[in-house]
């Protein structure tokens, strides 16, 4: 036992180094590739190359943590955010070889500062996850507990933690439309296919918790995987979100019919889904306390 | 008009069962158990009967209905 939690600790603090690795890497390559720069040198091209195996042990250490939190899952709060910041950066160390790729390509044409940026947000977000799951991991081993397991007769954290996970979804899509149309760091132009791939990521925790609660619960018929109560919960919550999103349907013909601003389809159809599922989700945790 | 119930005094006197065992008997989760004991929620009918079932007494010994007036607790037979 003692020598699991010593490779366990050993494996995340390596995890940690090569995201630090990833981080200065970053900073040294910025410094240098400037449009007065034609082309890669190889040891600059040798030092980007060094961040493949670095975010492939990253994104090993975090399918340990995922899978670890998968297999003490509390049904608290703080333990879904946890979760989902797991996913969510787990998804995003793919999006970092594609952005390293495309700064590599696009830096001696234009100005690539908004890819810098997500890169550096990305990378934090890594860390931080790498930390608190260091942390977590010290306290929540989940031992030789099998993945589906633990959740046998917990109906109730399950539940819960899906109805976390969309409120987190649900707010983390909200916040991620809304950052797309204010247009900071993107043209015009590549909104909607950001509102889209924001959209996507924010949904990807939810999607993943529903394919892990239809693997879990598949066996049972469709009429036993919520029993009266969560049924009704449920119910309410979608009657609540109904309600409240009729000032957001008002809202948005007032917009249309005054062009009051040139937004697309895409964000008015993310923005009343991402509203009723935090609202839906809100309502069920209230009534879960 | 509140629902009242004696759930809990019920799963004392059987062996001090707990909530998580009732509620594995009766097919739900934890958390409906505990909100019908305290009252937040009302079980449907078929759930009440599964409940009398378990601690094999009749539903009216069970559950019971108080009108919740100024006047104080009536019982609704009155």
């Amino acid at each position: 036992m003692k020598n699991k939690r010593f490779i366990r600790n050993i494996f995340g603090i390596i995890s940690l180094l090569m995201l630090a690795y990833c981080l200065f890497a970053y900073i040294f390559l910025q410094s240098r590739l400037t449009m007065e720069l034609p082309e890669l040198t190889t040891q600059l091209r040798t030092i980007a190359n060094l961040t493949v195996p670095a975010l492939l042990i990253a994104g090993l250490y975090h399918l340990f943590l995922l899978v670890n939190a998968l297999k003490t899952l509390k049904g608290k709060f703080l333990n879904s955010v946890y979760i989902v910041l797991v996913i969510l950066s787990g998804a995003t160390l793919l999006s970092d070889l594609t952005l390293l790729s495309d700064i590599g390509k696009e830096y001696p044409l234009w100005d690539v500062t908004p890819e810098w940026l997500l890169l550096y947000a990305f990378t934090a977000l890594h860390i931080l996850v790498n930390i608190w799951g260091l942390i977590y991991a010290q306290r929540n081993y989940s031992g030789n507990i099998r993945l589906f397991q633990q959740l046998k007769s917990e109906n109730d954290t399950l539940f819960l933690t899906i109805n976390h996970v969309a409120l987190l979804t649900g707010l983390t899509g909200i916040f991620g439309i809304i950052f797309a149309a204010l247009q900071l760091y993107t043209p015009a132009e590549y909104v909607p296919q950001l509102t889209i791939m924001l959209a996507g990521l924010a949904l990807f925790p939810l999607i993943l918790f529903v394919v892990y609660w239809i693997i879990k619960l598949g066996r049972k018929p469709l009429t036993e995987w919520l029993d009266e109560k969560q049924v009704a919960d449920t119910a309410l919550g979608a009657l609540i979100s109904a309600v409240v999103t009729i000032p957001l349907y008002v809202f948005i013909s007032v917009v249309d019919l005054t062009n009051l601003a040139n937004l697309q389809i895409s964000f008015w159809i993310l923005a009343v889904f991402f509203t009723q599922l935090s609202a839906i989700s809100t309502v069920v945790i209230a009534r879960n306390r | 008009m509140k629902l009242n119930n004696n759930i809990r005094q019920l799963r004392f006197h059987k062996n001090e069962m707990s909530q998580q065992e009732l509620a594995d008997l009766i097919g739900v989760s934890r958390m409906t158990i505990y909100s019908i004991e305290k009252g937040k929620y009302v079980p449907s009918t078929v759930l009440a009967l599964k409940i009398s079932q378990v601690f094999g007494k009749p539903v009216e010994e069970i559950f019971s209905l108080t009108d919740n007036n100024s006047t104080g607790v009536k019982n609704i037979e009155k």
